[in-house]
């Protein structure tokens, strides 16, 4: 930035004494300079006598184009207190007036005024209305102010001024990006038109004008364009927009895209151009816009649908550019009826392509379902639209064909092996085993031919035709490349040779299959053919399709499968490396699928399994913790049977408890009822046996039905309990006693007929209870009897009054009490006994006690 | 032998709905009274009573032979006279009108002139007195 030339503005200071006196020259004068003090004195000095200046200038502000510019920067400081010096500003800003001199400085001051923001000095200066507006234009222009600049302007003389039209053409995109009004600028711009071009083009801009560009006009912006000077891609830009504009036909460049959407959709109406309109406009154009666009290729169905997000024109543009998007409710709400037409035909659905009425495209459809459900009525032929007719000809000349010896095959024309679209009709007219691919025909159509063995396969298979069928697989494998193909053509020969009883070959061909990829059919195909011929095999075919089966339904089939197979061969040939019977076979992937994602009734099913048959993994409850299920009462359950049958009742006991307990938990207990109720029975005279415990942990529990299940119940687990320990000489705990005494109490409380029906077991739990404590007793007699000799052989040499002889009188009355004891236990069963052997086996003990009793009772005294 | 598998009986695909069981069994018996086979007519009952048996959810059976494996490894790939792709809806909109079409010429001339005026304005510096303001023409 240039300074202002000259002096004046400039401050300096001298040292009077003590004091330090600033000044400011305000005026040049012929003998030197004026300056002003801080006293508001002046002094006149030569300039020889004028101080250093002061290293800081406070008028030296960037950008002033005048000395008398830096007088107003000074003031404005003093005026604001930014700066120590008490200089007069008005005297300083008279002193500026006074130095604006001739009009071109006054003007430049007047800007310098505007920059320091000295506004009252600029209106007070001595310039025109119209002067002031221009520079107040200028000023706001230059400080990124549009509005301000254009108001200006709008003050100025319309006809005069003419600078102003480049203003303005500075002003205007940014007063058009900011919404400031431009139509105002009119009358400013009308009076320059006829000589200033750029006045032309400004006054349309101003208006809007809808008019396509006249010649004169084109040219206009042409010779601007040309001025502007743009770079050349820009300059073809702006040629391709004139172009479209005034109705010629554009050259589209890759530049284009960067215009706005409106000529980027002009340009693409006059030039077909994809990617000019972009998926970002299609909401904003007009429907018939867009159909244009479609129709003269300028913008792809993948665009529009990308960009149109409005219904119903994104429904109507989806049908018009991609229809297999839609469904078949929105296709019908479009009444797109070609489309109704070709999905009714597509799904065969005959009654829905009726109910479409008699089109031409119904017509056709119908035409053509007829020839795809073998049906060669001629009259489909005058039905058919053109492009068909040929097809349809050969394909009813097919038809005539059929039974005639290599009729169909001589009727295979190029038109009919060419659509593969057809392939299937062929085989419906005619018939897949009516044909022989020969040498000519695989040499042409290769894909066809592959097609057809692997139909004549299948046919066969049908017609039960198994070599046949075998022999038409493996010419198929002979031709297929594709995987998809040659595993089902394993597929068909495994079937066809597993019906001809060779299923080792029939196992191969499928593990052949299965072998690239997967699938749920194939293994499960492998499980059924491999049953028959090896149960273990099969076994672990339906383990794989456990893990990789994608349903969960289809996983549980096969666990069920295997187990079916498992549980109806010979377990014991199978590889079992563990202790539990599950085998290898599938014993890890029934695990893995018992704690996966099941319902709920699936998991229950496979906990219920391995409970039973894997109970030593089962036992370890951290092996459902990856079960979603594994807080369940099914898991509890089940964990707890594999665990203790005690436990597992425990777990019912306390589902019971809470009232209304699951269905499949009164089915667990029925059928532990009924188990136990066989266990108990066929064991009860096993001293061995201790299911007795299950039995009374049931009573326990309450988890048995009814009153009578509780006697049944409580008798023979008694009876099984007190049986196995009286076999090992052990008594049965005073509870016991107790128990038999509740067990007839409910027994007598029953109606008669459960009496009669639980009589034998209440008198056996009874009997048995009483033999084993009877017999307890008599091992307390002979005890006794031991003590009564000691306490005869002890007395009989002591002297009485001796310790010895009083530990014999103790001991009598010990065996005394003893007896006494015996014959309290034992006298209850008397009369609850009904056994007459064990009465009397009670009763001679009862003898014996007195007896003994008596003999004591003697000796005491 | 191995057990009888109704679908293959009755010649249709494995999870063959009844509707479909149904069809096959009427053709199956017009063959069986024409051709003869190795299938009597009451397998073709017992097939049709099976299929319809297994009609809820047969692709959870895993004690019938899978026939096809794949069924799409008889399906014929590309579209053709029978298996015609999905129609395109015919236009449904006028051609655009000039009303249209000029609506959309003046939002473009604006645009134009934005960029023109844009580079216009770029070109002019404003001097620094302001009175050295030259109009391009």
């Amino acid at each position: 930035m240039e300074r202002p030339e000259g002096d004046i503005g400039r401050t300096y200071s001298v040292r009077r004494g003590l004091r330090k006196r600033h000044m400011i020259r305000v005026a040049d004068t012929p003998a030197g300079a004026r300056v002003l003090l801080e006293s508001g004195e002046t002094d006149e000095l030569a300039l020889a006598e004028l101080p250093d200046k002061d290293e800081e200038q406070l008028g030296d502000v960037p950008g002033l184009r005048t000395p008398a510019g830096r007088l107003l920067a000074v003031a404005s400081a003093c005026r604001s207190g930014s700066s120590k010096r008490k200089w007069d500003a008005e005297t300083i800003e008279r002193a500026a007036d006074a130095n604006s001199g001739d009009p071109a400085t006054a003007r430049a001051l007047a800007l310098d005024a505007l920059q320091l923001d000295c506004l009252t000095f600029f209106h007070q200066m001595q310039l025109s209305d119209s002067e002031k507006c221009w520079i107040l234009a200028v000023h706001a222009a230059s400080s990124d102010d549009p509005e301000g600049a254009l108001s200006a302007v709008r003050r100025l003389p319309a006809s005069r001024y003419r600078p102003k039209l480049a203003l303005i053409a500075t002003l205007f995109p940014r007063a058009r990006a900011r919404g400031i009004d431009t139509a105002s600028l009119e009358e400013h711009l009308t009076p320059f038109v006829a000589e200033e071009p750029l006045a032309r083009v400004l006054l349309r801009a101003a208006r809007g004008t809808t008019d396509t560009l006249g010649a004169e006009e084109l040219a206009t912006h042409r010779a601007l364009l040309a001025l502007a000077a743009p770079n050349p891609d820009l300059a073809i830009r702006l040629e391709a927009g004139l172009a479209a504009l005034s109705g010629e036909e554009p050259r589209v460049s890759e530049s284009a895209s960067a215009f706005g959407p409106n000529m980027r959709t002009l340009l693409a109406l006059r030039s077909p151009r994809p990617g000019l309109v972009t998926e970002a406009d299609v909401d904003d154009l007009p429907l018939p816009i867009v159909d244009d666009l479609l129709e003269n290729g300028a913008l792809t169905g993948e665009t529009v649908l990308a960009g149109s997000t409005a219904e119903p024109r994104t429904r109507y543009l989806t049908a018009r550019t991609d229809p297999a998007r839609l469904d078949d409710a929105a296709i019908d709400a479009l009444d797109h009826h070609d489309e109704r037409a070709r999905r009714a035909f597509d799904r065969g659905d005959s009654d829905a392509l009726h109910s479409l009425g008699g089109s031409p495209a119904v017509r056709h459809y119908e035409a053509l379902l007829s020839l795809r459900r073998g049906k060669p009525d001629p009259v489909v032929l005058q039905n058919v639209q053109p492009q068909a007719t040929d097809v349809v000809r050969d394909l009813l000349a097919l038809a005539e064909a059929k039974g005639i010896p290599g009729g169909p095959s001589a009727a295979l024309t190029e038109r009919l092996v060419s659509d593969s679209s057809v392939w299937p009709v062929i085989v419906e007219l005619a018939g897949s085993t009516a044909f022989s691919a020969d040498a000519e025909l695989l040499a042409r159509h290769p894909a066809f031919c592959e097609w057809l063995a692997l139909h004549q396969a299948r046919e066969y298979l049908f017609l039960g035709e198994w070599q046949m069928a075998v022999d038409a697989a493996d010419h198929c494998l002979a031709l297929a490349r594709a995987e998809t193909v040659r595993d089902e053509a394993l597929n068909l020969k495994a079937c066809g040779l597993h019906y001809l009883g060779q299923d080792a070959r029939a196992i191969g061909a499928l593990e052949e299959a299965v072998s690239g990829a997967r699938s749920e059919a194939l293994l499960a195909n492998i499980g059924i053919v491999a049953a028959g011929l090896e149960p273990e095999v099969a076994a672990q075919h339906l383990g794989m399709l456990m893990d990789e089966a994608p349903t969960v339904d289809l996983r549980i089939a096969a666990a069920k499968r295997a187990l079916d197979i498992w549980q109806n061969s010979d377990p014991g040939s199978w590889r079992n490396s563990d202790n539990d019977p599950l085998p290898d076979a599938f014993q890890e992937p029934i695990r893995r699928l018992a704690v996966g994602e099941l319902t709920l009734e699936d998991f229950r099913l496979l906990m219920s399994v391995l409970a039973i048959y894997d109970s030593a993994w089962l036992a370890d409850a951290a092996h459902v913790a990856a079960s979603p299920h594994k807080d369940s009462l099914e898991a509890r359950f089940y964990v707890a049977r594999a665990q203790d049958l005690h436990d597992m009742i425990k777990v019912m006991g306390a589902a019971m408890a809470g009232g209304q307990p699951p269905q499949w938990i009164l089915d667990e207990r029925d059928s532990l009822r009924s188990a136990a109720v066989d266990i108990l029975l066929e064991n009860l005279d096993e001293p061995d046996s201790m299911f007795g415990s299950v039995a009374l942990t049931m009573v326990d529990q309450h988890v048995l039905a009814g009153k009578e299940d509780e006697v049944l119940f409580t008798g023979l687990g008694i009876a099984g309990v007190t049986y196995h320990l009286s076999a090992r000489a052990e008594e049965v705990a005073d509870h016991i006693v107790s128990l038999v005494h509740k067990l007839r109490a409910d027994w007598q409380a029953l109606n008669t007929e459960a009496k009669d029906r639980l009589d034998a077991v209440v008198e056996l739990a009874t009997r048995r209870v009483a033999i084993n404590r009877s017999q307890a007793r008599a091992r307390d007699h002979d005890q006794a009897v031991d003590v009564f000799n000691s306490a005869i052989d002890l007395g009989h040499s002591a002297q009485p009054g001796s310790p010895a002889y009083t530990e014999a009188l103790s001991r009598f009355r010990a065996v005394a009490n003893t007896c006494r004891a015996i014959r309290d236990d034992i006298r209850p069963w008397l009369p609850i006994v009904d056994h007459e052997g064990v009465r009397q086996d009670l009763d001679r003990l009862i003898d014996l006690t007195r007896q003994l009793e008596s003999r004591c009772l003697e000796i005491l005294g | 032998m191995p057990e009888r598998n109704p679908y293959l009986i009755l010649g249709v695909d494995f999870a063959a709905s009844g509707d479909e069981a149904r069809r096959a069994f009427a053709h199956a018996a017009r063959r069986l009274r024409r051709q003869g086979g190795v299938w009597e007519v009451e397998d073709l009952n017992w097939a049709l009573h099976e299929v319809e048996e297994l009609e809820e959810n047969p692709a959870n059976n895993v004690s019938i032979y899978r026939l096809p494996a794949d069924p799409h490894a008889f399906d014929p790939v590309g579209a053709g006279l029978f298996r015609p792709a999905p129609t395109r809806l015919a236009r449904r909109t006028p051609v655009a009108d000039e009303q249209a079409v000029n609506t959309i010429r003046a939002a473009a001339l604006s645009e134009l002139d934005d960029v023109l005026l844009k580079e216009i304005a770029d070109a002019v510096q404003i001097p620094a007195n302001g009175y050295e303001l030259e109009v391009p023409n």
